[in-house]
């Protein structure tokens, strides 16, 4: 039940904050809603049973049954963390977004809660009709988002955005039709049993893998992301960049790797290629930047590139790591994402050169934005490290090239944070520069969580890693080992021939 | 094979020594809470609150190591003490815990480490007093305090990496500790950058040694040591030797170090002189059993320390910021440890770490004091004669330059520095033949113009004329009791500390060596080159280097000031040369930095960006915005046109059918 009501509650929420009148009781009530999922989505983690690696909480309830359509949820190790994490950053864009918003109110919200459904629902799906539904449900509340309470180029970014991921969506949807078919089923299990034929994989794979590429996104299908992030509203950007990607990578672990196996090893080594090119692109595209929201999102490329880097290591500690990552990446670019949203609600600007030398005037700001930033610099202690290390670690036995080249981006991320700090929060504070209120309680309150789980991540990260471990070797490395196969047979019994065959030759 | 087929350690399992790293993170944490406080309340802390809770935990921890060092002679020779806190990160086959081990390296590291900084938080109580943002500045010492700790601790190379980077953002955030100066700020930002370039060798060298061993551990490392080769050890060693270059200031990246005089003048003292900036050498020390495997690596850590320290000697002949002047001298010791460990001397590297530590610091905070005393003035042509205003400040700088010089035997830096020279000459190296020969006498040259800098800045300073501003002439005054008290304490230490390992060659009881044998008994290559009786000669012979480089500068600086005009002008150039620091700094901007940048801008914007992504990645999108404007067109609104649509498609319909 606790999955239906975590896809329902928000649901039900939005609709009841987009019928109230009032907008501050409209606030309240999404606030209210948010914070009742988050309680009942702790009940996954204390229900959860780590040596477990099928799925839990299952509910099954025949939804088209002509068609075998059922709406059919359950949760393992490779959707715990990012339900978990949805449900918790919710609650955090809401109280941050509080005052940021000025106009129609009541429908952002509402849209705040609606994708806070869909991505559940995204994740929680264990029937791939369901799941492709709330997987195209989640690009409405987003499309609104940007486009509705975005800034100045709010359109082309929308348009860019839709477009992109309606492309992938698409290839996606006729693979999906294609392996249903071929199975008769829906059923994400049935499909998992199955194993197809070369050709089938190679083409599933490449459309199953472009749509949740695009949404990682993988370089070079990142085109959208600059403008997404930096037009969206704070709250926007931080549900974009914190959870969204993530589904993507999440899209990678549930059906392309165990689905087609054999496509992903091939595919495997042009994909690192990609992810290590992302890090050093967006890296070195994040040292250009002026305006420091499009830096941060340049940033948040970057990393996800490493994520993408560990998962195609296919070994434990690769894809351990890249979930411990999107965990670690989505609390602190939430962070980072919200606080660079407070400093637009004082100034009205994301360029560097509005600011400077604010660590005088905001010092519980500036202090805020030092502790989420050390995550994303990849300090030891801090979210951003634990995670690191794991992929670069299992990247290096799989390619020492592409690891070696990916510290590049560990480098240049203290280059171009530490100068982006230094130029908006350290030196003289200009003389005309107006004077701006510190963080409020309420500020406080949505910062607060994040930065202790950061230090949470990275203290104590095997918190994280050890309930997912089982799952990862069940449905990932298990499928992806070369199967006792008949073929190894029949060459063994063929060279055995040849030997034979030899002898009598040389006889 | 685990590690218990390596015999010689005996583990001894300890529950307490976490106290030592915990003292100090605790005083961070409740300055930094009340910090904040202060701050969101808008209500002020008395400045006695944090400089107790600060200095406490400082001699806490202090505390905690004596004991520590004392149950630690009690047990048999080759035990470490070890403690496991938890189990920090797990995956697959990638295990680290959190744990601490003391070996004797560690143990002299911590004893060492602890005082030194005690009495530097204590005279930070004096030097900072007046300052608005005293919680902030403890909460960092502190804070770098237990960092440090933990990277001398650790009992593997995750851990310690937590410690080094923990001890790189500290110093960061001291250098710019007053940000709203811009150039301080910048300073602070050069450091961190600087030291992550170099962090990206150690990451590389960690990699490499959990793909070749399948561990971080130190002792399962050591274990598994046949599964290096001389070529997979040399090219981890480099790497390690890189990130210690970044963290000690070393060739190619020392650049940082002179910036960081930035920082307070006890900063200066405690992280950029005499622990934090050692680290790099701790490091290569830590793995000598790695360098141990790779001649090439210890080679160009023997050669690139002696460049180093002839190189930052030379730079400050002519420099005339007090600090700046230590700064170097700090670059230029520091080359003389890494030439001490590159020629597998390791306890004579870890003797002149400790020497060092002690004079450096003492004479950075005599120099604090000088500063203090004239009211923020840094520069040296405008002091003078200052010997009989401060005496107290004065005794302990000339104590640590008599040390640091080398003229003195048995005090401080003689028989450390001699050691290192001594060993760089009876070392052979395998590689180059001659290699000792040059590397001794660029040392022992280094030596020359070691004494000679110092001694220009003690004439400069405390003799002769007041040559500064008369206002500040007037108040002159001597620093109060709770910084001239730890400062003595610092310059006694650094008398004291030249007997912690006399030569054998003289009667010596060669203590600390034999303390640190157990740790270094498989690296330590013998002398064979130079028979250890002729140790005597060589120690006469760079005693009167030294001598005649004390006696020349007294000589040009002190009786015939001329004469330093004349020399500089000697060499052409070679005055703005060294006032530019060789313009080494605008070479980076020209190169590393300029190409980055260059790289940024035209692969990655302009190409990769703009071309590639704009123009083909976006051809479907464009395509289906085409299509979709297309469509968009063809709604006209006319209901013949759309009968029009209707007919022509059932025409095409028909058509297909019939085919």
């Amino acid at each position: 039940m606790i999955l239906s009501i975590l896809i329902g509650l928000p649901l039900l929420g939005a609709l009841g904050v987009g019928l109230f009148p009032n907008e501050k009781a409209a606030k309240a009530l999404s606030l209210a809603v948010a914070l009742v999922a988050f309680v009942f989505s702790l009940a996954l983690y204390t229900g959860f049973d780590p040596s477990d690696g099928g799925f839990q909480f299952r509910e099954l309830h025949p939804l088209v049954p002509t068609v075998g359509i059922q709406y059919s949820l359950g949760l393992d190790g490779i959707s715990l963390w990012l339900i978990l994490l949805t449900t918790f950053l919710t609650p955090l864009v809401i109280l941050g977004s509080f005052d940021s918003i000025r106009q129609n109110v009541r429908g952002f919200f509402a849209c705040v809660l609606l994708l806070e459904s869909a991505m559940v629902g995204t994740l929680a799906s264990t029937d791939l009709f369901l799941f492709y539904l709330f997987w195209e449900l989640m690009l409405i509340p987003a499309f609104f988002l940007i486009g509705l309470w975005g800034g100045p180029n709010r359109v082309k970014a929308t348009l860019q955005f839709v477009l992109f991921t309606m492309l992938g969506s698409l290839l996606m949807l006729v693979a999906l039709l294609y392996v249903t078919h071929e199975v008769k089923s829906f059923d994400y299990t049935a499909l998992f049993e199955h194993a197809f034929p070369q050709d089938v994989q190679f083409w599933c794979f490449l459309a199953f893998a472009l749509a949740f590429l695009i949404k990682v996104p993988l370089f070079p299908f990142h085109a959208w992301l600059p403008d997404a992030y930096t037009e969206a509203p704070a709250g926007g950007t931080v549900l974009l960049s914190a959870v969204m990607v993530k589904l993507g990578a999440y899209g990678l672990l549930r059906f392309c790797i165990p689905l087609f196996p054999e496509a992903a090893k091939g595919f495997a080594p042009w994909i690192m290629v990609l992810a290590v090119a992302g890090v050093v692109h967006g890296a070195l595209m994040a040292t250009l930047q002026k305006d420091f929201k499009r830096l941060a999102a340049y940033s948040s490329f970057s990393h996800m590139g490493l994520i993408v880097l560990g998962i195609f290591t296919f070994s434990l500690t690769g894809l351990q790591g890249g979930i411990l990552q999107m965990v670690g990446h989505g609390i602190y670019m939430a962070g980072l994402f919200l606080l660079i949203g407070m400093l637009y609600d004082r100034r009205g600007s994301h360029e560097m050169a509005a600011y400077g030398g604010i660590a005088k005037a905001l010092p519980l700001l500036s202090f805020a934005f030092m502790w989420m930033m050390l995550s994303a610099v990849g300090l030891p202690g801090f979210g951003g490290f634990s995670g690191e290390v794991l992929l670069l670690i299992s990247a290096y036995q799989s390619s020492p090239l592409l690891a070696l080249t990916a510290i590049a981006g560990f480098v240049l991320a203290a280059w171009y944070l530490f100068n982006f700090y230094g130029r908006v929060f350290l030196g003289p504070l200009p003389r005309e520069f107006p004077k701006f209120p510190d963080l409020s309680p309420r500020e406080m309150g949505a910062i607060l969580p994040l930065a202790l789980l950061s230090l949470w991540v990275g203290l104590g990260p095997n918190f994280f890693l050890q309930p997912i471990e089982k799952t990862l070797e069940m449905k990932v490395i298990e499928k992806l080992k070369p199967p006792p196969a008949m073929t190894d047979f029949a060459a063994e019994q063929r060279r055995i021939q040849e030997a034979v065959e030899q002898e009598k030759k040389g006889r | 094979m685990g590690i218990e087929n390596f015999q010689y350690i005996s583990f001894v399992q300890s529950d307490w020594i976490w106290l030592i790293v915990a003292a100090p993170l605790l005083g961070a944490v409740l300055n930094g809470l009340l910090t904040l406080a202060s701050i969101g309340t808008r209500k002020t802390v008395a400045p006695a609150v944090y400089s107790t809770i600060a200095c406490g935990g400082a001699i806490l921890s202090f505390l905690a190591s004596w004991f520590t060092f004392l149950h630690f002679k009690t047990l048999p020779e080759g035990s470490t003490l070890t403690q496991d806190l938890f189990n920090w990160i797990e995956a697959g086959s990638f295990h680290v815990r959190m744990n601490f081990e003391l070996d004797a390296l560690s143990i002299t590291m911590i004893v060492f480490v602890t005082f030194v900084s005690s009495l530097i938080h204590l005279y930070s109580v004096g030097y900072m007093k007046d300052d608005p943002g005293l919680g902030r500045y403890f909460a960092y010492l502190n804070f770098f305090l237990f960092s440090m700790l933990v990277l001398v601790m650790a009992q593997n190379l995750l851990v310690l990496f937590l410690g080094w980077e923990g001890v790189g953002f500290c110093s960061y955030l001291l250098i710019g500790f007053w940000f709203e100066d811009e150039v301080k700020a910048n300073a602070g930002k050069k450091a961190i950058i600087v030291n992550r370039i170099g962090d990206a060798g150690f990451m590389a060298g960690l990699l490499m040694v959990f793909a070749l061993s399948g561990t971080l551990n130190f002792n399962e490392i050591l274990a598994h040591k046949q599964a290096f080769n001389e070529w997979t050890a040399t090219v981890v060693c480099l790497c390690f030797f890189f990130g210690a270059a970044g963290k000690s200031a070393q060739i190619p990246l020392y650049v940082w170090l002179p910036d960081a005089m930035a920082g307070p003048t006890p900063v200066s003292a405690l992280i950029h002189a005499a622990t934090m900036v050692t680290a790099g050498i701790y490091l290569v020390a830590r793995l000598n059993f790695l360098y141990v495997l790779a001649p090439w690596a210890t080679t160009v850590v023997a050669v690139v320390g002696a460049l180093t320290a002839l190189l930052a000697a030379t730079l400050a002949l002519a420099q005339n910021d007090i600090k700046k002047v230590l700064a170097y001298s700090t670059i230029s010791q520091l080359g003389y440890m890494f030439l001490g460990v590159g020629v597998s001397a390791y306890s004579a590297g870890m003797f002149h770490l400790i020497t060092h530590g002690f004079f450096k610091a003492c004479l950075f905070l005599a120099a604090g004091s000088v500063i203090h005393a004239l009211q923020g003035e840094q520069d040296i042509r405008k002091m003078g004669g200052l010997l009989k205003h401060i005496p107290l400040t004065s005794i302990g700088f000339l104590l640590g330059w008599l040390a640091i010089s080398g003229v003195m035997p048995f005090c401080g830096g003689f028989f450390s520095k001699d050691e290192i020279l001594w060993r760089a000459l009876a070392t052979p190296n395998p590689i180059l033949a001659v290699l000792p020969e040059i590397l001794y006498f660029t040392a022992l040259f280094t030596a020359f113009l070691t004494a000679f800098y110092m001694t220009r800045l003690v004439v400069l300073v405390f003799f002769g004329d007041y040559r500064g501003d008369r206002n500040i002439y007037e108040h002159l005054h001597e620093s109060p009791r709770i910084m001239t008290v730890p400062l003595l304490l610092l310059a006694v230490g650094s008398l004291v500390s030249g007997w912690l390992d006399v030569p054998r060659a003289i009667g010596g009881g060669q203590t600390l060596s034999r303390f640190l044998e157990p740790v270094f008994h498989l690296s330590t290559v013998e002398p064979t080159g130079v028979s250890e009786k002729m140790e005597p000669l060589f120690m006469l012979l760079s005693f009167l280097v030294a001598g005649l480089g004390l006696g020349s500068a007294w000589y040009v600086y002190g009786l015939k000031h001329t004469i330093s005009q004349l020399l500089l002008k000697m060499i052409p150039g070679g005055k703005k040369a060294i006032e530019k620091e060789y313009y080494v700094d605008e070479i980076y901007e020209v190169t590393v930095v300029r190409w980055t940048k260059w790289f940024a801008h035209w692969v990655s914007e302009r190409l990769v960006e703009g071309l590639f992504i704009g123009q083909l990645v976006a051809l479907p999108v464009r395509a289906a915005a085409w299509t979709a404007r297309l469509f968009q067109k063809a709604q006209v609104g006319f209901v013949r046109a759309y009968l029009a649509y209707v007919v022509a498609g059932a025409g095409l319909l028909i058509y297909l059918i019939l085919h």
